[in-house]
Order: C-alpha cells, then sequence, then structure tokens
C-alpha cells in the first residue's frame, strides 16, 4: 500500500474514473490525420486562400474598398392605419456575388402627436427572416435624411439577402396626425 | 487483401430501440458517417446549451447571441432545439412552437456556420416523430483551436419566449501518462512526495 492509500501506488492505478485512458487505436489515427491536414490548411490561412475572391488591405466593412458600391435606400409611406401590423416602407436585394453593411439607418415621423418611446410607431428591420438585433423593436425615430446617425454596430450583409425595414402603427395610436414615414439605410457592397 | 471485420459498436445509439435502421433513412445514414468518431478512444460526449440560463427568454424581435469554447479537435455531431413556454406582451401565457425562432450556429475561427442562414428552429427540433433526437450532422464537424462556437437564436413573434438550443459535441480527452502525471503530483506536493 502506498502513502497515497490507493494499492501498488497512483501511477498503476488511476485515481478516479475520469482519469481512466483508453489507448489510442486506428480509428483515432484516422481522426488525428483529419486534424492534422485542417490544421495545416487553417495554419495556412484557410480555405479562402483556397477559393477565388478578392482581397483587401483593410477590413472592407470598416472602409470602403475602390470596388465597392454605395447604397442608400430611402422610401417614404403615408402613414398608415392604426391596424398593429408591419408595414413595409422600403427594401433591397442584397446582390450575389456581393457582401454589405450598412453604417446609417434612418427612421422618422414627419407628422404631429408621436411621442418618443411610447410605442405608437414601431420600427422593425429585417434581413430575410429574422429581425436585427437592437433594431427589431425600435420606438423612437433615429437620423434624419440631413443629418444621418451613423450606428455603433454595423449591420452585416450577405449576398443575396433580402432587407426590409417596417413600420408598425399600433392600434391605441390614435394621436398621430398625417405625415409620412420615412426610413432609409445608408451604406456600401463590395466584392466577395 | 481480405476484410476486416469490426465489433459491433455498443454506445447510446445502439440501444435506443425506438430507432429504426431502414437503410432509406436519413438518420441511420447519418449515423454510420459517425462510425469512424464512434469507434475511436479518447473522446467524451459534452453537450452545450444556449442559452445557459433555461430562463433566460429571447425578447421578441431579438436576437440572442453566446458563444462557447470547446477543446481543439473536438467534433460537432449534432444539436436539438426545445422551445419551452412564452409569453404575450401583456405577461400572459400563450402557446409557441418552434416556427417562432430561428436558430444560427458557427465555426468562430474559421467563420463557417452550420447553415447557409438563420434556419427555421421547426424543422430542427427532434420529436422522435418526424426527427430521431439528437438530429445529426451529415458528417461531423471538426472544430479547431481555439474552439470558438457562436450560437445565434431570433425570436421573430411579438411574444417572449423561453427556449433553448442543444449542441452535441464529441470532446478528445487530454491523455495523461505517467511522465505527466508525475510532474503534475512533484507540482502539487511541492516536490516532496
Amino acid at each position: 500500500m502506498s502513502a497515497s492509500g490507493i494499492p501498488l501506488g497512483r501511477f498503476v492505478f488511476p485515481l478516479d474514473l475520469n482519469n481512466r485512458a483508453y489507448v489510442p487505436n486506428l480509428f483515432n489515427g484516422c481522426l488525428q490525420r483529419e486534424t492534422n491536414m485542417w490544421e495545416r490548411v487553417q495554419n495556412g490561412g484557410g480555405l479562402k486562400l483556397l477559393c477565388p475572391g478578392t482581397k483587401y488591405q483593410t477590413p472592407p466593412w470598416v472602409r470602403m474598398p475602390p470596388q465597392g458600391r454605395r447604397f442608400s435606400p430611402i422610401s417614404s409611406i403615408s402613414l398608415p392605419t392604426n391596424d398593429g401590423n408591419d408595414h413595409l416602407v422600403t427594401s433591397f436585394l442584397v446582390p450575389l456575388g456581393y457582401d454589405g453593411v450598412i453604417v446609417t439607418v434612418v427612421a422618422n415621423y414627419s407628422g404631429q402627436g408621436f411621442v418618443e418611446g411610447s410605442g405608437d410607431l414601431t420600427w422593425r428591420l429585417q434581413l430575410n427572416e429574422r429581425y436585427v438585433k437592437d433594431y427589431g423593436n425600435l420606438q423612437t425615430s433615429v437620423g434624419s435624411l440631413t443629418i444621418p446617425t451613423n450606428i455603433q454596430n454595423s449591420i452585416f450583409l450577405l449576398s443575396g439577402q433580402l432587407v426590409q425595414f417596417f413600420v408598425n402603427r399600433s392600434v391605441g395610436s390614435v394621436s398621430l396626425v398625417g405625415g409620412r414615414i420615412v426610413c432609409g439605410l445608408l451604406g456600401w457592397y463590395w466584392p466577395r | 487483401m481480405s476484410d476486416i471485420p469490426l465489433k459491433q459498436i455498443v454506445d447510446g445509439f445502439s440501444w435506443n430501440s425506438n430507432l429504426l435502421y431502414t437503410q432509406p433513412r436519413f438518420w441511420p445514414n447519418a449515423l454510420a458517417q459517425l462510425d469512424v468518431l464512434r469507434r475511436a478512444a479518447n473522446y467524451r460526449a459534452r453537450w452545450f446549451v444556449f442559452p445557459q440560463d433555461i430562463d433566460q427568454p429571447i425578447q421578441p424581435y431579438d436576437t440572442y447571441y453566446d458563444q462557447l469554447e470547446v477543446n481543439g479537435g473536438s467534433y460537432l455531431f449534432g444539436y436539438n432545439f426545445a422551445c419551452i413556454s412564452a409569453t404575450d406582451p401583456n405577461g400572459d401565457p400563450v402557446d409557441t412552437t418552434p416556427s417562432d425562432l430561428l436558430i444560427q450556429a458557427e465555426d468562430s475561427c474559421t467563420g463557417i456556420p452550420l447553415f447557409l442562414d438563420y434556419a427555421n428552429a421547426n424543422g430542427n427540433a427532434a420529436n422522435f416523430q418526424s426527427r430521431c433526437l439528437p438530429i445529426l450532422l451529415s458528417q461531423p464537424r471538426l472544430i479547431l483551436d481555439p474552439g470558438l462556437v457562436t450560437a445565434s437564436i431570433s425570436n421573430r413573434t411579438k411574444n417572449t419566449i423561453t427556449c433553448q438550443l442543444l449542441l452535441h459535441f464529441a470532446e478528445p480527452c487530454k491523455i495523461i501518462d505517467e511522465s505527466t502525471r508525475a510532474r503534475d503530483v512533484r507540482f502539487l506536493t511541492g516536490g516532496t512526495r
């Protein structure tokens, strides 16, 4: 009996069941070869090195590259009825082969009676079927067309995505009078 | 060169009597892709959930993000999703289904996502009828160092929903040989033994 109380010492028997070491077998070798191969690919720069595409000196979502193209779909609709449904104001499709970023969001109401944050109007920015984080339930107006607000968390767009900007007028919003809902999204695409 | 017969694998998959191993079904064919992983030694199952706190709801029209860290060399081989409960904007309980949510997972290192875009959770929740538990990937996905995986769940309704996404990993165990153990013992005992 060893000093540790384990017969023949702790080097022969495992300390507990979790310390059992199974001898690596042929299949571990297969998995290890796969891991080594992908590590070599990853250390060499990843699969992007093998794929055709454009390389940029700086991240294209931070600074628009020379090949980039700006977009600024701005649209407006008259104040919708207070039916509690989402009404589409503007939308666009990201061109195939291009990724993009939205750096500025404009969501405005030009009529009277709107109190910020009251919930009478709610703007929703949707990418395909999901709502963009922090822009899916926007109850305050953001920026203006003359003074656009640069948002801190850029919204990334992928090739082929459908971008839609909705407004929702709640059923109880009877204080809103006239005016139009204005929505705009500004940013740029770059070739993938 | 002759064929080498392999022994029957005995693990949790083998013991599930609810499964039908008929040839044209997806599940047994996906399970066949796990054959090497199931036969390898020194891999253990490790499951991760999102959100970690099951009481943390996904807010209306919001997207939940989280990241986990697994050991480099782990394999993601399956997942499952459960939609638990929901409350409407007034705070009253309301029925909910997984179709109210969208899910996505991504290898942070390579940026390669599990789905091309957010996938409807309704098709990703196993119920032992239309889909078996866990939902297996067509091939296990290798996660390299640093082993970071991000997951997102998007709520597209006005209701506040509690749900959970479960990711199944096979994690390589660290082999502790005698020299390593002796070094650790010396470290723990301050050099005396």
